[in-house]
């Protein structure tokens, strides 16, 4: 666990991830999260340095598994989710699926098909609607705090930030 | 003739940081073959052992993954971008 990153999560994302929970069950559903994460020069190596990861929007994306065990993105769908970021000066911050019968602990599967880093896995479940956010951390996911906030707080001093509408899910 | 390489955010550790970067070939095979020797770390984490490309790297060279086009074959000029995109799975317990 690294105590000082911190997940910055909009109240609306939020919202988006557990609608579209909802929406896949009984499968899981998953898809990425666009945003920017500060300082990027700490993301070189897993340290105690506060590192804020914040999330502007979401974007759903197939599962190709279609199970409510398993999940994986479409690689189409993750492909455009960077170019979308891209176009917003922003990058695919990580990604999220949803644990449609049981609590958003990283289970066995989360930690052995996590990769980088610099990637974060939010998972989300429907039924309570609870959140939780993961990165690796010396080979295994470690749980960071995760803040929501109302989207009105969620400013990068950057222009062109959150107020683009996300994609509607497929 | 360099042509441009988008590295997605899970592999960036491997590149200096660095999102966009530049490999020589005149195919897809060869542009990666090049990418990798400069970025050795990349290496394994788009190869596996015997030298064949991980199943969950997928390469998209401008708008078109690929496996649909001529795969390692296909011809890449210096106005292409190719990206990889790593594939992201998981699941529940179990
Ligand atoms: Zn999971």
């Amino acid at each position: 666990m690294t105590p000082h990153a911190q997940v910055v999560l909009p109240a609306a994302v939020l919202g988006e991830l557990l609608a579209h929970a909802r929406r896949a069950v009984p499968n899981e559903c998953c898809g990425l999260l666009i945003g920017v994460t500060s300082p990027t020069v700490a993301l070189s190596s897993i340290d105690e340095r506060a590192v804020d990861i914040q999330i502007e929007s979401s974007a759903p994306a197939r599962n190709l598994r279609l199970s409510p065990t398993r999940y994986l993105i479409d690689p189409a769908d993750h492909f455009a989710a960077i170019r979308t970021a891209r176009a917003r000066g922003r990058t695919v911050v990580g990604g999220y699926h949803s644990h449609p019968s049981g609590p958003p602990d990283a289970s066995t599967t989360d930690h052995r098909d996590a990769s980088d880093a610099a990637f974060i896995y939010l998972i989300v479940s429907p039924g309570t609607g609870a959140v939780k956010a993961w990165r690796l951390a010396a080979g295994r996911l470690g749980e960071l705090t995760i803040r929501i906030v109302p989207d009105r707080e969620c400013q990068t001093g950057v222009p062109d930030a959150s107020d683009s509408p996300t994609r509607p899910a497929p | 003739m360099a042509t441009k390489i988008l590295i997605p955010t899970p592999l960036r550790g491997y590149t200096d940081q660095l999102d966009e970067v530049e490999a020589e070939g005149a195919t897809v095979g060869e542009l990666l073959s090049d990418l990798t020797t400069r970025y050795a770390d990349l290496r394994k984490h788009l190869y596996a052992e015997d030298g064949t490309r991980r199943n969950f790297v997928n390469i998209y060279l401008n708008d078109d993954d690929i496996r649909y086009l001529e795969k390692d074959q296909t011809p890449v000029t210096a106005d292409d971008t190719l990206s990889i995109i790593p594939s992201v799975a998981g699941g529940a317990w179990s």
